[in-house]
């Protein structure tokens, strides 16, 4: 078991490390840097003086030799300070990354909840309207890119109801009701991707799990059919719908960039993508690093996950 | 007496667990212990035994789907174990495998054309239309009409579906044929009918078969030869007829006792069958691997493994009390 | 001399008294593409309490249905006609309330205990469940799941119920589903091809065990097998089934020694028992008909080496041979011989 832990976790550090280099190296190679970005409306300014800045930076140095200073920063717990403004990159990431994780949590929550009731629902009741209108959706909702929805969403609110969202942030426990007018299309924007794959899998997930033979023993033992349903056909088509809620959470992180920039929302999300536009570096390559230990982490929950809902995969050798 | 087909010697097999701790050795199961017999044409050889003698994996050593941990298989001269590619390749047209679930065995994508001449298209034997007429002697061989050729293999019964695989396994005119439970799986009716066709078969074609089967009734039918595995060792091998009058080890015994002749009239003298589990392939007991279960062991049998005592016409059983009688003959 | 009965009424079980369970005319069908497939079409037949039933057939005879109708198990099977009166009582219309009989009244222990017992879940989880769908009083439940693991023979059943049941062996996985089984001591237990997934060496062990539990529960067992040496051993009466009908029915011994229907010789002599082995083993020509054929005249007919013209224009009833034995074969009908 340890030897599994320790092993997930090693494979993570090495995803982690994987990803910081491949971005760290793609942000250079992009044309512009913080230098074009801080100088582009400014006259008069000449060549000598931009390379000066890009020394001041260290963007002279050999791709190499940026890379190393980086990597003994990091290891000394230093993340860098932001090129814009040089405010340190971790204090910068440490205002966001609650405002981010909160959104992030409640959609996944709403998504769980929907997608699996939506899901046993369409298993249940195979081939009813209720079925049907699940299935209709799910197609919508896997189709619809989450930002589109956002946009059409906030469109039709506004010029219907003559409302906007607030684009300064309150935060949830300050006013729920203004923090949701504002994160709550995105949220539902989110969720509704999430909620119609974790639907697709559960029901498609059930379906085959109530037809197995111990489902039929359960029955003839004198089990209830919500029993039957909830305790024993859930937990047995439990493992594919986390695999999925595992992948559909890199959706959910994607996501964030974007909705957060549109809707004005102070996360991870909008951070990455001002770093993003101004080639301020070393913010860029820390959000990386955000999302990649977000993922990972998540990864390795769901592993261990596994192992708690099927002791087959507890016990992975040879049985008797 | 013509020189034997298939020599096997001394054959082992071990399998590597996946890892419970870092430190220490992997653990591993070993599936065949050092198994010998012989091949010969136009003979049936019966090789019985329960879940984890290794039954299935000596088939699988023997046709090379998977390759020994040590010992030999010899095939008219070639070592099956240490055969290169291309040898392996001409072996496999000589050796062809049967198995337990007929239509599982068939690609349900395929037309039974296409799955009986497989084999002579994959080793290059006939094409176009040399193919299509093998293809319809085949079928006709094991009693199917010509028209099913262009049907879907899921579309037929279990016999057969298991018809149109010894037709599949024929087409490249094999001397051996390995059938791995090739009727558990099948109606009692329709047991009897593949047997009957695969002893016409060897008749007429003069095929040896490796006959594995946990079902007493159907080896004892079949075979000529027979080896009783337990938990990878053969426990006693030899004529079939004379393994089936007198058993002489107490585990084929109390597998014999287990399809007794008289039980049907009577069942009260249907004896006790054998007291407890079969112990895992993983941690096999010391000395005698049956000590944990039989009724006449004593102390030696759970110290010394016991050898092959002779008892005459070819017939060895592993049992220290065996080598008594052995004696006394 | 026969007594010719009307075909729905079933020979009367033995042992007086009105038997436990009698299924009467029962006909089940299943839907495929848009089609009936008939699966059994008018199986009569009773179980008296505390005695063996054993039913014996081939695939497609409809074995499995049968006992599965019992339990209102059926999926995607309608009943569409018949009665099946367990101590008095019709099922048939029952199917809601059926879930308070199962477990109590009638339990079932499945082919193969890997598929039958719940992997994510320990035996003793399972073993309490049943329990407690019984209406076994709440308090005493664990100390009676760990009482009836050990009456089944699984050692050290108190630390033993905790474990799952890929963590057993076959033969010790059938136990805890015969535990299960028995745990409400119900009437009556079917079971359903209960050793065909265990080794031979085991088979005689789980064989021994359910006729043990069966007896000390005063329980009544309908088996369901193909292999008539489990017949031999466990039952007191057979039946013997053949595409969705039953063909002959009677005491083991007589049926076993002395069959009286076509289908049961052929069948009885397709097993290799002590055939000789320089001839051919006895079989029966053809295979068994399809469910989309529907025949007129006896089903088995087409392949029955007796088979006679009437055997083909009408489907014989069953004809009573005497009190005990019942066979299905216009053979059995005087009138047809004259």
């Amino acid at each position: 078991m340890i030897v599994y832990i320790l092993k997930r976790i090693g494979a993570g550090l090495l995803c982690l490390v994987l990803v910081t280099v491949f971005v760290f190296v793609a942000m250079r190679l992009v044309p512009g840097d913080i230098v074009t970005v801080q100088l582009q409306n400014a006259a008069g300014v000449t060549e000598e003086q931009a390379q000066a800045l890009r020394e001041s930076f260290g963007l002279t140095e050999p791709l190499v030799v940026q890379l190393w200073n980086w990597v003994l920063g990091v290891l000394h717990g230093d993340l860098g300070n932001s090129f814009w403004g040089h405010k340190s990159v971790a204090e910068l990431l440490g205002e966001r990354i609650p405002v981010t994780l909160e959104m992030g949590a409640i959609a996944l929550l709403l998504a769980i909840v929907a997608g699996i009731a939506l899901g046993i629902v369409g298993a249940r009741r195979r081939g009813s309207w209720a079925d049907g209108v699940t299935r209709i959706g799910a197609v919508i909702g896997l189709s619809v890119p989450h930002y589109v929805f956002a946009l059409l969403a906030l469109v039709v609110l506004s010029t219907a109801f003559r409302w906007s969202p607030p684009l300064v942030f309150t935060p949830l426990t300050e006013d729920p009701g203004r923090y949701f007018q504002q994160v709550g299309i995105p949220i539902v924007a989110l969720a509704f991707m999430m909620t119609a794959a974790i639907a697709r899998m559960t029901r498609s997930s059930m379906l085959e799990s109530l037809g197995a033979e111990s489902i039929r023993a359960v029955r003839a033992r004198g089990g209830s059919e919500s029993r039957v349903l909830l305790i024993h056909g859930l937990r047995n088509s439990s493992i594919p719908i986390l695999t999925l809620i595992g992948l559909e959470l890199g959706a959910v992180f994607g996501g964030t960039v974007i909705l957060e920039a549109i809707f004005g929302i102070p996360g991870v999300g909008s951070l990455t993508y001002e770093a993003v536009s101004q080639r301020d570096y070393p913010l860029v390559v820390a959000c990386a690093m955000f999302y990649c230990v977000m993922y990972v982490t998540v990864t390795i929950v769901i592993d261990l996950a596994y192992t708690i809902i099927d002791p087959r995969i507890r016990t992975a050798g040879v049985g008797t | 007496m013509s020189a034997p087909l298939l020599t096997v010697q001394d054959l082992v097999k071990t399998f590597a667990l996946p890892r419970r701790s870092i430190r220490g050795p992997r653990p591993t199961v070993q599936a065949v212990s050092g198994i010998s017999f012989r091949l010969e044409r136009g003979r049936t050889l019966g090789l019985v035994g329960e879940s984890g003698s290794g039954k299935s994996t000596t088939a699988r050593l023997i046709t090379g789907l998977v390759r020994p941990t040590s010992g030999t298989i010899d095939f008219g001269g070639v070592d099956v174990a240490r055969a290169d590619r291309r040898q392996q390749r001409a072996l496999r047209r000589r050796m062809q495998m049967i198995f337990q679930d007929p239509r599982g065995s068939l690609d349900p994508r395929m037309r039974v054309r296409d799955v009986i001449g497989e084999g002579l298209v994959v080793h290059r034997i006939a094409s176009g239309a040399r193919l299509r007429t093998r293809v319809d002697e085949l079928l006709e061989m094991v009693g199917l009409r010509t028209g099913d050729a262009e049907k879907y293999a899921h579309e037929f019964s279990g016999g057969q579906a298991q018809r149109i695989a010894i037709a599949r396994a024929l087409a490249t005119d094999p001397e051996i044929i390995v059938c791995d439970e090739a009727v558990s799986a099948l109606d009692v009716s329709v047991q009897a009918q593949i047997l009957n066709l695969l002893r016409q078969l060897q008749d007429e074609l003069g095929l040896a078969y490796l006959f594995i089967s946990h079902d007493l009734n159907v080896v004892r039918y079949m075979s000529d030869e027979m080896i009783v595995m337990y938990l990878g060792k053969a426990v006693e091998t030899g004529p079939a007829a004379r393994i089936f009058e007198e058993p002489a080890h107490p585990y084929t015994q109390a597998l014999l006792s287990t399809i007794a002749q008289d039980e049907w009239a009577d069942p009260q003298s249907a004896t006790p069958g054998v007291a407890g589990e079969i112990p895992s392939p993983t941690s096999p007991p010391s000395g005698c691997r049956f000590h944990t279960r039989c009724p006449l062991a004593f102390d030696r049998c759970r110290v010394e493994e016991p050898s092959y005592a002779v008892l005459g016409e070819g017939h060895l059983a592993a049992c220290h009390l065996s080598h008594d009688r052995a004696a006394i003959a | 001399m026969t007594v010719t009965v009307s075909p729905q009424q079933p020979p009367a079980a033995p042992g007086g008294g009105a038997p436990l369970l009698e299924v009467e005319d029962l006909r089940v069908s299943f839907a495929k593409g848009g089609r009936r497939l008939q699966v059994l079409s008018g199986v009569s037949f009773a179980v008296d309490a505390g005695e063996t039933l054993a039913v014996v057939g081939e695939s497609g005879s409809g074995k499995s249905v049968t006992a599965l109708s019992i339990m209102g198990l059926l999926g995607g099977g309608v009943i569409d006609a018949g009665s099946i009166r367990l101590g008095g009582r019709d099922l048939v219309p029952l199917q809601r309330e059926l879930r308070a009989i199962r477990g109590r009244d009638i339990a079932m222990i499945f082919q193969d205990p890997l598929a039958a017992l719940d992997p994510l879940f320990t035996i003793g989880y399972q073993l309490r469940e049943a329990l407690r769908f019984g209406g076994y009083p709440r308090q005493r439940i664990r100390a009676r799941a760990i009482e009836l693991l050990g009456s089944v023979g699984i050692p050290d059943p108190e630390r033993r119920q905790s474990a799952y049941p890929h963590e057993l062996s076959g033969g010790q996985r059938q136990r805890v589903v015969i535990a299960i089984a028995i745990a409400c001591r119900p009437k009556l237990i079917i079971a359903d091809e209960p050793t065909t997934a265990l080794d031979a060496t085991v088979e005689g062990q789980i064989l021994d065990l359910i006729k043990l539990v069966q007896q000390e529960a005063g329980s009544a067992l309908l088996l369901i097998t193909h292999d008539m040496s489990v017949v031999a051993r466990m039952a007191d009466r057979v039946l013997v089934m053949y595409a969705g009908a039953v063909l002959e029915e009677g005491p083991v011994r007589e049926v076993l020694g002395r069959p009286r229907h076509p289908y049961t010789q052929a069948l009885i002599a397709a097993v290799p028992r002590g055939v000789d082995r320089s001839k051919p083993v006895p079989t029966i020509p053809g295979s068994i008909p399809s469910l989309l054929e529907t025949p007129t005249g006896c089903r088995f007919a087409p392949r029955c080496p007796h088979a006679m013209p009437v055997c083909a224009a009408a489907e014989p009833p069953i004809f009573r041979v005497d009190e005990v034995r019942a066979s299905r074969c216009w053979l059995e009908d005087e009138a047809v011989h004259a």
